[in-house]
């Protein structure tokens, strides 16, 4: 292969901005351990994309570095490095799970869990209405059946 | 080397931690990768949500970067660009990005392409902005996936020369 006809392809190009396919990728990165004037070109090309991207660059709003902060705080994020930390191959995948500190003392939960508590809440809150209606429903009855009681009671001794 | 330079900064700040590293890639990225993003998602209050989900995504992976083919800079730019158009796939987000002229509201790499072809900036969008596949988009276009690849090459040639 002319290494000089396979950098001007565009496959420098292709890997840097992430649109090469698996089969180019694999080979590019082959073909870069043997082939000096590529790792040149790639050095070049990422200098280029670097320059440029500084050059396009716009902050964010202050916001963001808040939110993201405060994101940070709530999620579990490996607070080791990739030595002592979770350790990968070379695909990528993890061999092992990482262990987390987590600084943040509140918990995460599903965003359907607050629909959940909120029917939760609605319902216990019918069954205290029901369960005090009734309460007083049923002491009212056990107030007019002593009344009665008593009325009986009188009725019968007034017969005697 | 520039790179090595990063990478090295990069390891001594994750020796320290993860957070030390992610606040200093911050500090140092997240203008770039926040105007990186505003090509793929116009809108600023969206844009800001993938941002920090990219730099939350790419905290507990910074051992990645450091091992990387890639400059630091290069590689979280690969890695924001799946995680963007994951956000943009999962949130059903317009996928060409335009805003009511016709024109992207921060064009970016498309800058580099005004003495492209149209069929070149096609091919370019739907595969570098709509990570389409190069069989999609041939469908799409009512072309072959060769004739697609060649479109590809030429604007990434075009680009590339425009970026110099």
């Amino acid at each position: 292969m002319n290494i000089d006809t396979y950098i001007r392809s565009g496959i420098v190009e292709a890997y840097v901005l992430g649109v090469a396919s698996a089969d180019e990728r694999a080979e590019f990165e082959k073909l870069l351990l043997q082939h000096p004037p590529l790792q040149q070109a790639l050095a070049e090309f990422e200098i280029q994309v670097e320059t440029f991207a500084t050059n396009q660059s716009v902050p964010p709003p202050s916001k963001t570095r808040r939110e993201y902060n405060d994101f940070i705080n709530r999620m579990p994020i490996p607070r080791t490095n990739g030595n002592g930390g979770s350790s990968h191959t070379s695909n990528g995948s993890s061999n092992f799970i990482p262990a987390y500190e987590v600084s943040s003392t509140h918990i995460r939960v599903h965003k359907n869990w607050r629909i959940v508590v909120l029917i939760l809440f609605i319902v216990a809150k019918i069954a205290l209405a029901f369960l005090i209606y009734f309460a007083i429903k049923f002491y009212e009855a056990r107030s007019e059946v002593k009344q009665m009681q008593h009325k009986e009671e009188q009725i019968q001794s007034g017969r005697r | 080397m520039e790179t090595l330079i990063i990478k090295e900064t990069l390891r001594s700040k994750l020796s320290v931690g993860v957070e030390p590293a992610i606040d200093y890639l911050y500090s140092n990225y997240s203008s770039m990768l926040y105007g990186y993003v505003l090509q793929f998602i116009p809108d600023p209050s969206e844009a800001e949500k993938v941002l920090t989900q990219i730099f939350t995504n790419l905290a507990g992976r910074l051992d990645e970067a450091c091992d990387a083919t890639l400059s630091v800079y290069c590689w979280m730019q690969v890695e924001a660009r799946k995680l963007i158009l994951d956000y943009k796939k999962k949130n059903g987000l317009e996928v060409n990005g335009h805003a009511n002229n016709g024109q992207p509201k921060n064009a970016y790499y498309l800058t580099l392409l005004r003495n492209a072809t149209e069929e070149q900036r096609t091919v370019f969008q739907e595969m570098f902005l709509n990570g389409g596949a190069k069989e999609e988009v041939a469908i799409k276009m009512n072309k072959t996936v060769q004739e697609i690849s060649r479109l590809l090459k030429e604007s990434l040639i075009i680009l590339q020369k425009n970026l110099q």
